[in-house]
């Protein structure tokens, strides 16, 4: 018979990052277990965290390597979402029952569709994996488990949050409008960024501020906006309605309907080209640059689409309530390393190293 | 006057005090750290001036012997901890412009005052990013040298 082993501490390595310690193993890991779970129709790979309550179920759909394998690979899929591939590096110690000795593991991950589900579903449960002190995976049809660290650096594991936050607010626009977005498997742009952002405040705050530093409006030359433009070039308080707002997501084009526009101190940046224009009375458009001098528009949506009641499925909702544990567990990180540059010193020490560097006058004369 | 307050999903960068108060544990930049880091899932940018300052306080302290080796290299490896999980604004050309027309307005004892917080601002605006500050103050006189059209994004974070 041969068994996997495993050391107490083995390294742990996820293809977004860094290597890691994989800290212990249930020991023994039967030869034959390879060809039983590739055999049986359904087996299960279990992925839970000290941190976290949930356990992913995984459905193991494909196991490659033997005993002379230096590699046993796990091909685990979650819920049709998306799929791990589990990297089990190691070697064989030969003997009467031969063990495969496990040094370290690396994690593969591949979304199953490029929507926002499953990017979401996927993005939480990298943040999981590497915001856990530790995880257990484990094969219960076969008694097996080991339990693995997957350190990344915060910047990196910020990254997986933004991607899942970008998703969710996805999920979010495509409840609203039931239509179907992609999550293209390239690099967002800022724009898109923002124009998801937008969509996403629209349909849940229906009001919000929004950074504007101008835009330009095209009013008809007509006696009731020339009643209305102020008599003297300066700031003054612009509320309007706008036409339809959209916004283009991935080649979608999204009507977000009408909104109040309010400015508190606008001013018109051509204001004597504008005022010229509607004294003509033509019924011509004229360009009109508005700039807000505080540098924001608050927008109220008059009949933007909204998000149903119970949007989500039980087992989308419990990810999205991770949010707050995500967060805190990230931050906990954050605060610790930050103070962790004072850390020993007493007061007077920090008072001294955090003074502020004074330079002679001279040295800019 | 050339401030604007931030929106709340604007990209935000620290200002040296407040980078400080965070490595000192100050309760109030962690609730807002909180607000912001749940808004965006990102940290707030440092302008390359304020790591100057951080590391300079070690490297001053070495230089004195106020600090053992140990020390000196650990706090330097934190920092630098510290600084990567941060995107790091560097002073560049259109900070260096910016900096150099506030600086030539500021009387002698302002330039003398205020040097490391206007580079800190210019950095933070020719980057696009929002400065957080506790010093209204301070912001309000290096804005009022800005060059025409050129705004400071200001977010206040106070206890």
């Amino acid at each position: 018979m041969s068994l996997i082993t495993a050391p107490e501490v083995i390294n742990s390595h996820a293809r977004f990052g860094q290597v890691g310690n994989l800290i212990s193993s249930s020991g023994v890991f039967p030869k034959q277990s390879l060809a039983q779970i590739a055999d049986t129709e359904i087996s299960f790979c279990n992925i839970s965290s000290s941190d976290f309550a949930d356990v992913f179920k995984f459905e193991i759909i494909d196991v490659v390597g033997n005993e002379f394998s230096e590699q046993i690979v796990f091909e685990l899929e979650y819920s049709d979402k998306f799929l791990v591939r589990l990297k089990l590096n190691g070697y064989w110690e030969l003997g009467e029952e031969p063990k495969f000795q496990l040094a370290d593991v690396d994690w593969n991950f591949e979304e199953k569709e490029n929507n926002p589900t499953s990017a979401f579903t996927l993005e939480t449960f990298r943040a999981i994996l590497c915001l856990s002190n530790k995880v257990k995976v484990e094969i219960p049809a076969i008694n097996y488990y080991f339990r693995a660290s997957v350190p990344l650096p915060l910047n990196k594991i910020s990254e997986i949050l933004q991607n899942r936050q970008i998703a969710y607010r996805l999920m979010v626009i495509e409840k609203a409008f039931q239509t179907s977005l992609p999550f293209p498997r390239r690099l967002i742009t800022g724009n898109e960024v923002e124009s998801i952002a937008f969509c996403y405040h629209a349909i849940t705050d229906r009001q919000f501020e929004w950074a504007c530093n101008s835009f330009t409006v095209l009013p008809p030359a007509a006696e009731e906006n020339l009643k209305y433009f102020p008599p003297k070039n300066a700031a003054y308080h612009l509320t309007f309605p706008t036409l339809c707002e959209t916004r283009v997501i991935f080649n979608h084009e999204l009507s977000l309907g009408q909104f109040m526009i309010d400015i508190e101190k606008a001013s018109v940046e051509n204001y004597e080209e504008v005022k010229e224009e509607f004294a003509n009375l033509n019924g011509e458009p004229v360009e009109m640059i508005i700039k807000p001098l505080n540098g924001k528009i608050k927008y109220t949506s008059l009949n933007a689409p909204h998000l149903p009641r119970k949007a989500w499925k039980n087992e989308i909702q419990k990810l999205i309530n991770l949010d707050e544990k995500l967060n805190s567990i990230f931050l906990e990180r954050y605060f610790n390393l930050a103070t962790s540059t004072l850390e020993g010193l007493s007061q007077n020490q920090k008072e001294s190293i955090t003074e502020r560097p004074r330079l002679s006058i001279k040295g800019f004369d | 006057m050339s401030i604007i307050e931030v929106t709340f999903e604007y990209p935000l960068a620290f200002d040296t005090s407040v980078f400080t108060h965070l490595r000192k544990n100050q309760p109030y930049v962690h609730q807002k750290m909180r607000d912001y880091f749940f808004r965006t899932q990102r940290v707030p940018a440092l302008p390359a001036m304020t790591i100057f300052e951080a590391k300079w306080g070690v490297e001053k302290e070495f230089s004195r012997k106020e600090i053992t080796n140990e020390a000196y290299e650990n706090y330097i490896r934190k920092i630098t901890e510290l600084s990567a999980i941060h995107e790091v604004l560097p002073f560049d050309q259109k900070a260096a412009e910016i900096a150099s027309y506030v600086y030539a307005r500021l009387s002698k004892s302002d330039q003398n005052k205020h040097w490391e917080d206007l580079f800190v601002m210019a950095t933070a605006i020719a980057h696009n990013y929002g400065l957080i500050t506790q010093n209204v103050k301070d912001a309000k006189l290096l804005a009022g040298y800005l060059p025409p059209d050129v705004f400071l994004k200001l977010a206040i974070w106070k206890p």
